[in-house]
């Protein structure tokens, strides 16, 4: 059993090591190391964040691997879980230094209330020349902007301060009956006494065997679970999804 | 003395072979029942997320007549782009089965992008602020579009390996579960077309 766990843990890890995780305590990712000030970036966020409900990450990287900044975008956005689950009140605005590009990605919650062509012309605006000129105070302007929008549209809900999103919420995933399962349970380990009885364990070995090829179509649990058992407030991993909205640019 | 007890031993260990068969049966069962199971809500993720891909192909067929509209007010000698879009977007009205709609909606996406292009030769239209707006609207859409069809593929590769797997093959095959159709994106259109201002 205990072999069994060790391989389990061991298909799971090139999963979680590839992702990127976010730094615990802020919402300023920079991994590609071109902002300064971040901190004041961090706080104007944390403020709309208590003023609208609404989560959002700024992530720097030094490149996008390969892909288009949309489809990183959209994967990142959905690996994090930013917002919450149902609501996808959430952004993320990725900037990526080779090429350098730029993106605003709107959860599908906010998706009516910021469209497409008005956080394409504020980035170009505000975010383009803050990266050009090494400005935060650019990037600032360009969240107070998207507060004030969400705010007059109707789509803010307050947070109290410190407030911190429901890590929990993510493993609260319909599971089955517990009383239904404890019953399986038992009749299991029954059966598995007395196949190891007559048997010397010929069927369980036979039914690990084909669980083991046919499990590893379960990808499901690793999303976010790199940062699950991280100490320190994290506001992500609630589960908040995106499909593509926003707009992207050069800079 | 020994007729009895052996008797005795017989009827227990026939017992528990009983138990031990009958066992097997309900694992057996079981697996079969939850195997169903996890094809049918597996099928009905692939349903509800052609939902989702239909949605933004929906979105994109609203927008065409505006954008087409405002590129004819700078560039109306340009027919052959305008009259390719028409086409495919009146063959994406009439699709319905996937097939089609994948189809119409490739060739869509191809005139689009010619469309693109043109407008390259009207600076005066590139700095038309309405036009600005229908372009960045076109991208995002264009990009739900992507996103919507990637969801779409990897849903329908999850429940094709199902299908097509032991044991669930059998079951499949029992009730009827297909392989489902992948929306093979037009070659080169794998990447959503973006206006640079």
């Amino acid at each position: 059993m205990k072999r069994l766990y060790i391989i389990l843990v061991l298909l799971m890890l090139p999963l979680a090591v590839c992702a990127l995780s976010p730094i615990p305590g802020t919402n300023v990712h920079d991994f590609a190391g071109i902002l300064s000030n971040e901190h004041l970036l961090d706080s104007r966020i944390e403020a709309m964040y208590q003023r609208t409900g609404v989560e959002m990450a700024v992530v720097t990287v030094p490149d996008l691997g390969n892909e288009s900044i949309e489809m990183y975008a959209v994967k990142l956005f959905e690996d994090w879980g930013i917002g919450k689950k149902g609501e996808d009140k959430g952004l993320l605005l990725l900037i990526s230094l080779n090429p350098r590009e730029m993106r605003i990605e709107v959860g599908y919650g906010l998706e009516g209330a910021l469209p497409d062509s008005f956080v394409g012309v504020n980035l170009q605006k505000y975010v383009g020349p803050a990266l050009a000129n090494n400005d935060i105070n650019g990037l600032i302007e360009f969240v107070a902007i998207l507060e004030e929008r969400i705010i007059a549209q109707g789509d803010a809900v307050p947070r109290a301060a410190g407030e911190t999103e429901g890590i929990s919420r993510y493993e609260t995933n319909d599971g089955p009956n517990p009383l239904a399962g404890l019953i399986l349970f038992v009749i299991i380990v029954a059966l598995v006494l007395l196949d190891f009885r007559f048997t010397g364990g010929m069927i369980v070995g036979a039914i690990l065997h084909s669980l083991l090829r046919g499990g590893s179509y379960r990808g499901g649990s690793y999303r976010g679970g790199s940062y699950r058992g991280s100490s320190g407030r994290n506001r992500y991993g609630g589960g908040g999804r995106s499909g593509g909205g926003g707009a992207s640019g050069k800079w | 003395m020994g007729g009895k007890g052996d008797f005795a031993n017989i009827m227990k260990k026939g017992t528990i072979i009983l138990l031990v068969v009958l066992g097997v049966i309900l694992l057996i069962g079981i697996s079969f029942v939850s195997s169903y199971n996890s094809l049918v809500s597996l099928n009905e993720s692939v349903d509800a997320q052609w939902g989702q891909v239909e949605n933004q192909l929906q979105a994109r067929y609203d927008k065409i007549p505006n954008l087409v509209n405002t590129v004819k007010g700078y560039a109306s000698h340009e027919q052959e782009v305008f009259e390719s879009i028409a086409n495919a977007r009146a063959r994406l009205a009439g699709a319905g089965t996937v097939e089609e709609q994948v189809a119409a909606s490739n060739q869509l996406e191809s005139a689009l992008a010619r469309l693109l292009v043109v407008v390259e030769n009207y600076p005066n239209l590139k700095a038309d602020a309405q036009f600005n707006q229908l372009m960045y609207e076109l991208s995002g859409t264009e990009n739900r579009i992507a996103v919507e069809r990637m969801r779409y593929n990897e849903k329908v590769q999850e429940y094709n390996s199902r299908v097509k797997r032991f044991p669930t093959v059998l079951i499949a095959n029992m009730f009827g579960f297909g392989p489902r159709t992948y929306f093979e994106a037009a070659a080169g259109a794998e990447v959503a077309p973006r206006v640079e201002f």
